[in-house]
């Protein structure tokens, strides 16, 4: 009797504790030239620091210790590193990025058309989509930063 | 309902970025009917994409019901 007591209460507490919790679980993903990318790092900027956001099962996980409405975020995969500029973390659905420069079979290009292609045709160029209807083009960022892991 | 021009603005390093309307419909445009439909308005929308393409999407909560072209949608009568 006192053993299941014991147990409902714990089991209490791990509700209480899981409820109270603020943290934020965005899916996140990374397209590179139609193939989804593995090994891509996520961090919060901050000036010239640059912290590293928990990824867990295609996950990042936002801290409730942030109190801004919106972030900004540092991807980084190989040689890609670009920034998501005022991502609203608390309202988006996800965050989608995608990189793709080849000529033909180019799925960026028809899926998020209509943004002027010769503007883009020199620069390394990534498209962001949150889920909230908009479309973000932001170009290769070579500033470097203090990632702290 | 969003804009159909394109907003430019720059990144945390200063870089520049450019905002413009997603094709078709979004997750939040699904949101925002289903907030009508639990309001009691049984309607279906309608939305006009006015960004890369000149299509018209129908959809509900739901999903997307159909898509046609914005010359035949304008050819539509009772």
């Amino acid at each position: 009797m006192y053993k299941s007591k014991i147990l409902f209460y714990l089991f209490f507490i791990f509700l209480c504790i899981k409820g109270y919790s603020q943290e934020t679980k965005i899916e996140a993903s990374f397209t590179y030239k139609g193939k989804k990318a593995k090994d891509v790092k996520y961090y919060l900027v901050d000036k010239d620091k640059a912290y590293l956001l928990p990824y867990k099962e295609s996950k990042i996980q936002v801290p409730d210790t942030i109190s801004t409405e919106s972030i900004n975020i540092l991807v980084i995969h190989k040689k890609n590193q670009f920034h998501v500029p005022n991502f609203k973390y608390k309202e988006a659905y996800y965050l989608k990025t995608y990189f793709d420069n080849r000529l033909i079979n180019n799925r960026v290009n028809k899926e998020f058309g209509g943004y002027s292609k010769l503007k883009y045709l020199f620069r390394c160029r990534y498209l962001i989509e949150d889920g909230l209807g908009y479309v973000t083009i932001v170009l290769k960022n070579k500033n470097k930063y203090e990632l702290i892991n | 309902m969003h804009t159909s021009g394109t907003v430019n603005g720059t990144d945390a390093s200063g870089k520049p970025t450019s905002t413009h309307a997603q094709r078709g419909v979004s997750p939040a445009d699904k949101k925002y009917q289903g907030g009508l439909e639990k309001a009691g308005y049984k309607a279906t929308a309608i939305q006009v994409d006015t960004y890369g393409s000149d299509r018209v999407n129908i959809y509900t909560s739901k999903g997307t019901t159909t898509s046609i072209k914005y010359k035949n949608f304008k050819k539509l009568k009772e």
